[in-house]
């Protein structure tokens, strides 16, 4: 799986985990997209929501420590969490 | 005999290491040996003359940093839940842990193995037909969804949106020939279950489905021996000052703004202030007024002995500690079952309120919003130093408070008087091996 067949299934992964209190479209979910501001203004239930969808569609168990919140501004960066699970060359 | 102790250790409170020391303590009195199988990041088990077998890193430390959780309300409706966050609904996880905590039970060969919600522990403990011990907060034996936040329908309850672990569980179970179960908290009852409360404290509350031997033991909360705050506090505060024991967990959790909130509402020349601060590490600035006090981690009893009213996260060891001592509080939660604590326990006994409650919000694009008691809404949950000035104020002024503590403080004791926690392990270990 490469980078951009990750980053189009975390779209749907993150589009998915913000349904209930947001609706936001494919195109805001860029690599650059920062997870705290908005549109994304992902809190603590949305990670988890967005951690769980990572863990069904890709097949893996997650670590806490894989996904410090503080250790991740953007999307790219989950997206750079997610390859280094998978084992994918950066 | 020989005890081998497995405390939680996906959790944010340190009441899971400090009840089994507790107990521990009191087991080694009496000859027993008590080895645990994790300790806390600053090796507080250790300290405490107990060997320490690593459960070959598969739990972790006993209470975690929280990193980013930090400040964050944690909604947890159910143990379910709660086993979701340490990725139990994977049946390889649960596996994977199982086999670690054997590995831990076959080096030491206990007699009994004692676990504080840990799952696999017992799981591992039943396949090596080894007694399991088990102590527990009610609300780890309850079967209601909304079991940790009662004030909730379930449907409201159910936020944190993790898988059931019922399933992997059971899988496991399976392949370990073991007895399936109806719901994962049947995996904390084992030939003795101990409920740190009373039948008393129980009261309003749906009954526990009894699933084996089971004991109320009261209150029971763990003083670190090596600390002694009494001297400096009988010299702390004027001559008639009210005094305010601040304690808000072990020092993770809660960020610089609620500490400064807090103090900043007690800082008058006529009240004392002392706050424990846990295991806070030492970085992190907060801004003490001339009237406060800072102690590291404390323990409870001698601060709770030294004051008048009590402010705290309202986990359960502290809650339920204030009131054995017959001292009010005002309850801060900072997670769900933190605020059914203050409610069932400290209200209901009126014992003091909850100054913050979380309810679920219509607006949209919110999850929850917060009710404080004097400034009404909060869609953030923060508050200010007037809303603590006010809760101190209406708690020393109004004796009814006082006397739901004191009362509460007189049931309670005379409860525990009767109670030898290491008298009732053995006499059930006896039971269970007799033929």
């Amino acid at each position: 799986m490469n980078e951009e067949q990750i980053l189009s299934n975390l779209r749907r992964i993150i589009i998915e985990a913000k349904a209930e209190t947001a609706v936001i479209l494919p195109e805001q979910v860029q690599m650059s997209t920062e997870l705290l501001a908005p549109p994304l203004a992902m809190d603590s239930i949305d990670f988890v929501a967005t951690i769980i969808g990572i863990e069904r569609v890709f097949g893996v168990i997650a670590e806490d420590e894989d996904f410090l919140t503080g250790s991740m501004r953007t999307v790219g960066d989950v997206v750079g969490v997610v390859k280094r699970i998978l084992g994918v060359s950066p | 005999m020989r005890l081998l102790f497995f405390p939680w250790t996906h959790g944010v409170g340190f009441g899971y290491v400090g009840r089994e020391l507790a107990i521990a303590a009191q087991l080694c009195k009496v000859g027993h040996e008590c080895i645990f199988a994790s300790d806390t990041r600053e090796h507080i088990v250790e300290r405490c003359g107990f060997r320490v077998i690593p459960s070959h890193g598969v739990h972790g430390v006993a209470v975690p940093d929280m990193g980013g959780r930090r400040g964050e309300y944690i909604t947890l409706d159910n143990l379910d839940t709660v086993y979701g966050i340490a990725r139990y609904y994977h049946a390889e996880r649960v596996r994977e842990h199982v086999r670690a905590d054997l590995e831990v039970i076959d080096a030491v060969r206990p007699d009994a193995v004692f676990v504080d919600m840990q799952p696999t522990a017992a799981i591992a403990a039943r396949f090596r037909r080894i007694p399991v011990l088990s102590v527990a907060d009610s609300d780890f034996l309850r079967d209601e969804d909304n079991a940790w936040m009662p004030w909730m329908s379930r449907e409201e309850a159910c936020i944190l949106p993790y898988p059931s672990c019922l399933g992997a569980f059971g899988e496991v179970l399976r392949e370990l020939s073991l007895p399936p179960i109806a719901h994962v908290s049947d995996l904390l009852w084992g030939a003795l279950t101990l409920l740190a409360s009373t039948p008393d404290l129980e009261r309003g509350q749906p009954p526990i489905r009894e699933r084996g031997p089971l004991e109320y033991i009261g209150p029971i909360y763990w003083d670190p021996p090596w600390v002694d705050v009494s001297s400096q506090l009988r010299s702390h505060g004027r001559a008639g000052a009210l005094r305010i024991f601040v304690t808000l967990g072990h020092g993770g959790k809660v960020g610089n703004a609620i500490y400064d909130a807090v103090l900043g509402g007690c800082d008058r020349r006529e009240w004392a202030v002392f706050v424990s601060l846990g295991f806070r590490p030492p970085e992190d600035s907060i801004v003490y007024p001339s009237n406060c006090m800072a102690g590291g981690f404390t323990g409870l009893s001698a601060p709770l002995d030294w004051a008048d009213v009590v402010i705290s996260h309202g986990g359960y060891s502290t809650v339920l500690a204030a009131l054995m001592q017959g001292k009010p509080s005002i309850v801060i939660p900072f997670m769900s079952e933190q605020e059914a604590n203050g409610i069932l326990f400290t209200e209901q006994n009126e014992a003091g309120f909850v100054l913050r409650r979380m309810f679920r919000s219509t607006e949209p694009g919110r999850r929850f919003q917060y009710r404080l008691r004097y400034s009404g809404t909060s869609t953030d949950g923060s508050f200010g130093a007037t809303e603590v000035s006010h809760a101190v104020e209406e708690i020393s002024t109004d004796p009814r408070f006082t006397a739901g503590a004191q009362a509460a403080s007189k049931r309670l004791r005379e409860f525990a008087a009767d109670r030898s926690v290491p008298a009732l392990i053995e006499r059930a270990l006896r039971r269970r091996n007799s033929p």
